[in-house]
């Protein structure tokens, strides 16, 4: 059997066989999926993966997020401008979750944002200092965050460092949001037993 | 006979006279219950936080035997939600609009304190202040001061002539001004407005908000006085799409948000403040991140974020 594996690697990779070789390979009905898996290494080895391939992880996920306890009955919310969206990763699943509506009124319940330096160990040019959180009305306008970056830009430290604070504002914002949001969602529970 | 029944007559006015002069804090409390609860009225107010200043319309009103509230933001983007009997709708810009079946409209609003007499009673210490004047009116201000250090103090403003509330401000425990809610007028009316009795008869066709099935595998070894689990339940955090386990906690006037989420590569700083007084509180338990978000003082929402298990 692992002989037969040899050869048809052997056969994959170009080399080529005897007939009696080709024959054997032919008969046995395991050497097809073999056939078939090699193929499939040797297409992502060399990154050639055809876009199906990826549709259909892409739908995977989106199956395993409909499966999730849905917060809002799915309905496309027109998505506002978030300062987030800068950091947010980009991908297929982000944009899928917010399919769910969850994102857009999220942006509704409170624009909170955080502006201050936020100090991380890694990055000693940050500013000392207790970290506060600043939020604009809810019925405000949101003006975009600027964060006050280090001025050499060609420090791939100092850019690491950036984007690891960029990383922990989006979670910060995504907390008080979501706090937010879930006060109105919870305001449904019946009130706690005297 | 006829002596026993002005006796009676005359002894029951004495006792509400009685009461009238001696109108302890609690019975102000339970009259703007009730008028908050029948009365048709507008109040345009304005909504203060630290840098922000909003001014919205509140309305109230019973129409076709339901109870309807209409708060709408005054500036800026159109936003209002409102609420007739149990059924609450936002209709945001951001959002289409949708509805949630609650008690309450999560907004700057006078009615906050409605239905939270036992609460307050159970939590505050209550003092009748001086005489005041909000929108033209004069009012009885009293002050809610927290029976310990877990939560923040209010001032309300009543109206003396109606008992409505008029305006409120909260204040952290160094006597910092967070919020203020002030009417700037009021209007009370025989009949409730056009805009409630439209509200009292519209259909509800936005889409309604799921109830979300809750998860028991926490508990609390310590929690502040007074407060509860309200609801709890597995969702993912907007924006970042992370997964978490949550449990919502309330004293009634103040809800706490507590997050359990996996532990990231990298950790959030344990002290974090808005400037409107949310605290927010992280702790690294093990491979766990806990979250802990409210309106309440920092070191109670560290405490809470020490305090919690596993089941």
């Amino acid at each position: 059997m692992s002989n037969n594996k040899e050869t048809l690697s052997s056969l994959i990779d170009g080399q080529e066989l005897s007939a009696q070789q080709l024959d054997l390979l032919i008969a046995q009905a395991q050497s097809e999926s073999d056939f078939e898996r090699y193929h499939l290494i040797g297409d992502s080895i060399r990154d050639e993966l055809s876009p199906a391939f990826s549709l259909d992880f892409a739908s995977k996920v989106s199956a395993a997020i409909a499966l999730e306890p849905a917060i809002l009955a799915p309905k496309k919310a027109p998505q506002v401008e978030l300062v987030e969206d800068v950091a947010a990763p980009k991908g297929n699943v982000v944009s899928l979750f917010g399919r769910f509506g969850s994102y857009g009124i999220a942006a509704s319940v409170a624009a909170v944002m955080v502006v201050s330096a936020i100090q991380i160990q890694s990055n000693q040019d940050v500013e000392q200092g207790i970290p506060v959180l600043q939020t604009i009305p809810t019925g405000g306008y949101a003006s975009p965050v600027s964060l006050q970056t280090p001025s050499v830009a060609n420090d791939v430290q100092q850019q690491m460092a950036q984007k690891e604070r960029l990383e922990l504002q989006r979670r910060m914002n995504a907390y008080v949001k979501d706090h937010l949001l879930q006060q109105r969602l919870k305001s449904s529970a019946p009130a706690p037993q005297e | 006979m006829i002596i026993t029944r002005s006796l009676v007559g005359v002894i029951s006015l004495l006792v509400s006279s009685f009461a009238m002069a001696e109108k302890t804090p609690t019975d102000w409390l339970k009259n703007m219950d009730l008028a908050h609860q029948t009365l048709n009225f507008t109040l345009p107010m304005v909504h203060l936080e630290p840098k922000s200043a909003q001014t919205y319309l509140f309305e109230h009103g019973v129409s076709h035997g339901k109870q309807v509230v209409y708060i709408a933001a005054l500036s800026g983007p159109v936003r209002h939600s409102y609420r007739v009997d149990n059924l609450v709708t936002y209709m945001e810009p951001e959002s289409r609009p949708y509805t949630i079946n609650a008690d309450k409209i999560i907004s700057p609003s006078p009615a906050i304190f409605v239905g939270k007499t036992q609460h307050i009673l159970d939590n505050y210490s209550l003092t009748m202040i001086e005489k005041g004047r909000i929108a033209g009116r004069v009012t009885q201000l009293i002050r809610l001061k927290a029976k310990d250090k877990h939560r923040f103090n209010y001032i309300l403003w009543l109206d003396l002539e109606t008992s409505l509330l008029l305006r409120y401000d909260l204040f952290d425990l160094n006597n910092n001004l967070l919020e203020q809610v002030q009417a700037v007028g009021l209007q009370v009316s025989e009949l409730p407005s056009d805009n409630i009795l439209k509200l009292s008869v519209k259909q509800n066709d936005e889409t309604q908000m799921m109830a979300a099935v809750p998860q028991q595998n926490w508990k609390f070894s310590w929690l502040p006085s007074g407060f509860k689990i309200q609801a709890s339940d597995s969702h993912r955090i907007v924006n970042t799409a992370q997964a978490v386990e949550y449990l919502m906690l309330t004293d009634g006037l103040s809800q706490v948000s507590v997050y359990i989420a996996k532990a990231g590569n990298i950790e959030l700083p344990a002290k974090l403040f808005t400037n409107n007084g949310i605290a927010m509180a992280n702790h690294r338990q093990g491979q766990l991140d806990i979250t802990v978000v409210g309106r309440i003082p920092y070191d109670t929402a560290m405490k809470i974020a020490r305090s919690i298990q596993p089941k």
